[in-house]
């Protein structure tokens, strides 16, 4: 299902013209057994976030596309939220910072080059901007030496980050975790080992297609499967009149 | 479409294949509603969620009071469309070069003792021209045609 | 020394002249008219099915389109034939194409598709054609104002207008050849205001389980001059220069658009190589004319939907840079 052959001719498309930096590394899968160690896996994972079509809606967004640029903060809002709200313990604070955030992620758009993924260099700018809040009421950053760069890189790889003090959870963060942890408890077997694999263990539709012992077709088919079961659940608490796309 | 959107989440589908999903996703259908739903999905499963629910309205809100960005690139292209062109850019060398190009193989061409006599145009010997024109040119009202054109050299 | 009443005979032929070329005045308000309907397809929310009339070829068309936070979404369904989407935002132009068992995606740019015809800068367009009010009709269930665009040479074939006279909106165009005969039509036959900003339907209806494949044979680089069309025919200006990648072709073949600010042409060059047929010549196809030619080696080929005079001159004009 993975057409990296098609790179060349790719290039050649008109699409592409302006965009060739984006796309010089196809999306290798690194196919490795059960051996693999961990620094592969994290690769992997990363890989997984899909940062070409990341890439792609950057360039848009960059061409004056601002719904492409709008799909990156559906993507990303959350995590940084949840990022920031280890720096400023206020909700509403937080809130504004994010916001504050990707307005400037917007306005320095055309100076990001790709040279890291987006989302690094969005969080780093989240992290500048929470920095610059806090000093301006005169609150020291404490919690700096939480979080810093190096973390921010791997943030996105669920690690340790993850054991971290958690600060407190909305009402309707703490309802919309429970509705989606019991939606997948009550998955059929299959659906809710694919969903799993995929998202928390990081597999590729590959290395899941290994493990499950099925072709890859199925494992879309199911990781699909597993989650419009879910958002099922999940639409009737996000689809609130305010909830409205923009 | 939405299952290609969900393969297309996990980086598990070209980039270059999904105009459609891409195009589908910006829009305010269902599509676009799973965008959304898989990521929130993914949130709460990585224990990444901090749910704050007007938080992408607000900031496409304030987006549209931020003036339309051009990246180098828009901005050749608005160049080209108003016809401005600087006399000299940073261009100049590869216009050079080209020049330079074009005019070797016009002597090369000519010396080439192979090239027929030329032949009245016939029926369908300018086709590809006339459908590559109304492709590219502007303003052109026979838009809706190409794909008989099309059909026609398949 | 001159008195006051000198100075006002003076000036009486000029008074006098502006009083008889009283058409001048009115030729003013349908410049503004044409300046509202170039704006109103781009800024007005509206779905409507469109007639596209070439010769014996008709094509019935869906159009939706909206304006929503300064950009415009487009998207225009081929009715007739195979299926054909045509989405655009802003400039970008995306196709979804259906071909046999794939659905194939081309992209293009900037093109004017209708009823946003007129380009928003009038200026070129006042160079080249005079407008003449015809009078009002009903198009589409709607009361139209009905304008001529007469060209001032023969490098031009003539337009009629059908303007919304509430709104603005082209709601006809049609263009005419030196005889007046209709060469080519399109128009709404019922169109609607939109009331709404939804985008739920910007998306390809097009048979979304087959495999979408991007269109490979096209490569839209820009390119800079090396050759030269010395002397244009009157009004036309180039705006673009792009390379296409034929198939078949081991070179790439460049071509030039030109345009008046309405009609355009093209103009492709291509190294001749070995094997390769030269070919000369004219013909007519409805609207559309071609000229043919060989140069230093070049084979031009000039297309445009323009009196043939046009495309034989800028074929003849073309000389390559040293």
């Amino acid at each position: 299902m993975l057409h990296t052959a098609n790179l060349e001719a790719l290039t050649r498309t008109g699409f592409v013209e302006n965009n060739t930096k984006a796309y010089t590394t196809p999306n290798h899968k690194i196919t490795q057994g059960s051996h693999r160690d961990m620094t592969v896996q994290a690769a992997n994972a990363k890989q997984l976030e899909n940062k070409e079509f990341d890439q792609m809606l950057v360039e848009r967004a960059q061409q004056g596309d601002k719904r492409a640029f709008g799909l990156l903060v559906e993507k990303y809002h959350r995590k940084l939220g949840r990022l920031l709200s280890r720096m400023i313990r206020d909700q509403a604070e937080v809130e504004d910072v994010v916001q504050e955030s990707f307005i400037k992620a917007y306005r320095a758009l055309h100076s990001f080059r790709g040279d890291s993924a987006f989302y690094t260099w969005l969080y780093r700018i989240g992290i500048n901007t929470a920095k610059n809040y806090l000093v301006s009421l005169g609150r020291k950053p404490q919690v700096m030496q939480d979080v810093e760069i190096e973390d921010v890189e791997n943030f996105d790889e669920g690690n340790d980050m993850r054991t971290m003090e958690t600060p407190e959870t909305s009402l309707m963060t703490k309802e919309i975790a429970q509705t989606v942890n019991d939606a997948i408890a009550a998955l059929p077997e299959e659906l809710r080992t694919a969903i799993t694999l995929r998202e928390l263990e990081g597999l590729s539709y590959e290395d899941i297609a290994n493990v499950m012992q099925c072709p890859i077709g199925t494992v879309r088919s199911r990781i699909f499967r597993a989650r419009e079961t879910i958002a099922t659940k999940l639409r009737p608490l996000l689809d609130t009149p305010q909830h409205k796309r923009w | 479409m939405k299952q290609q959107l969900s393969a297309l989440v996990d980086g598990e589908v070209d980039v270059e294949r999904c105009e459609h999903i891409f195009l589908a996703a910006k829009s305010t259908g269902e599509v676009a509603q799973a965008w959304r739903d898989y990521h929130v999905i993914r949130d709460v499963i990585r224990d990444d969620c901090w749910i704050e629910s007007e938080m992408t309205s607000r900031i496409m809100a304030r987006l549209d009071d931020e003036p339309t960005m051009l990246a180098p690139q828009a901005m050749a292209a608005a160049d080209k469309v108003t016809h401005i062109r600087p006399r000299f850019s940073k261009y100049s060398w590869s216009i050079a070069a080209s020049v330079a190009a074009a005019f070797f193989v016009g002597m090369f061409v000519l010396n080439q003792p192979e090239i027929a006599a030329p032949t009245q145009i016939a029926d369908n010997d300018t086709d590809e021209y006339v459908v590559a024109h109304h492709n590219y040119a502007p303003n052109s009202a026979t838009y809706y045609m190409h794909n008989v054109a099309y059909n026609a050299g398949e | 020394m001159p008195s006051k009443f000198d100075f006002l005979r003076a000036c009486l032929p000029a008074l006098l002249l502006a009083a008889i070329s009283q058409p001048a005045f009115a030729e003013d308000d349908l410049w503004a008219t044409m300046q509202k309907t170039a704006s109103a397809a781009r800024e007005l929310n509206y779905q409507g099915l469109f007639i596209y009339h070439n010769g014996a070829m008709i094509r019935s068309v869906q159009i939706t389109h909206i304006y929503e936070g300064g950009r415009e979404f487009t998207r225009n369904v081929v009715l007739d034939g195979r299926p054909r989407e045509v989405f655009s935002e802003g400039d970008d132009i995306v196709i979804f194409n259906a071909k046999n068992d794939k659905v194939v995606i081309e992209k293009r740019r900037g093109q004017n598709l209708f009823p946003a015809m007129l380009p928003t800068q009038l200026h070129p367009l006042k160079q080249n054609y005079k407008l003449k009010f015809v009078g009002q009709e009903r198009i589409a269930g709607r009361l139209a104002q009905v304008i001529d665009m007469v060209p001032n040479d023969n490098l031009r074939y003539q337009y009629r207008i059908w303007s919304d006279t509430e709104f603005g909106l082209l709601l006809k165009m049609s263009m005419l050849d030196t005889e007046g005969h209709t060469l080519e039509q399109i128009g709404f036959n019922q169109v609607a205001m939109l009331h709404t900003k939804d985008l739920d339907w910007f998306q390809p209806k097009i048979d979304t389980s087959k495999p979408y494949v991007m269109d490979d044979t096209t490569d839209l680089t820009h390119t800079a001059d090396n050759l030269v069309v010395a002397n244009l025919p009157t009004g036309y200006k180039k705006v673009d220069q792009i390379q296409l990648k034929v198939p078949g072709r081991t070179t790439q073949v460049q071509q030039l658009i030109f345009s008046d600010g309405l009609a355009s042409v093209s103009l492709f060059v291509e190294p001749m190589v070995k094997g390769m047929q030269p070919r000369v010549g004219k013909k007519t196809m409805g609207s559309t004319n071609v000229y043919a030619h060989v140069l230093n080696g070049y084979q031009l080929v000039v297309v445009g939907e323009v009196p043939a005079q046009t495309v034989e001159q800028i074929a003849q004009q073309v000389t390559f840079k040293k």
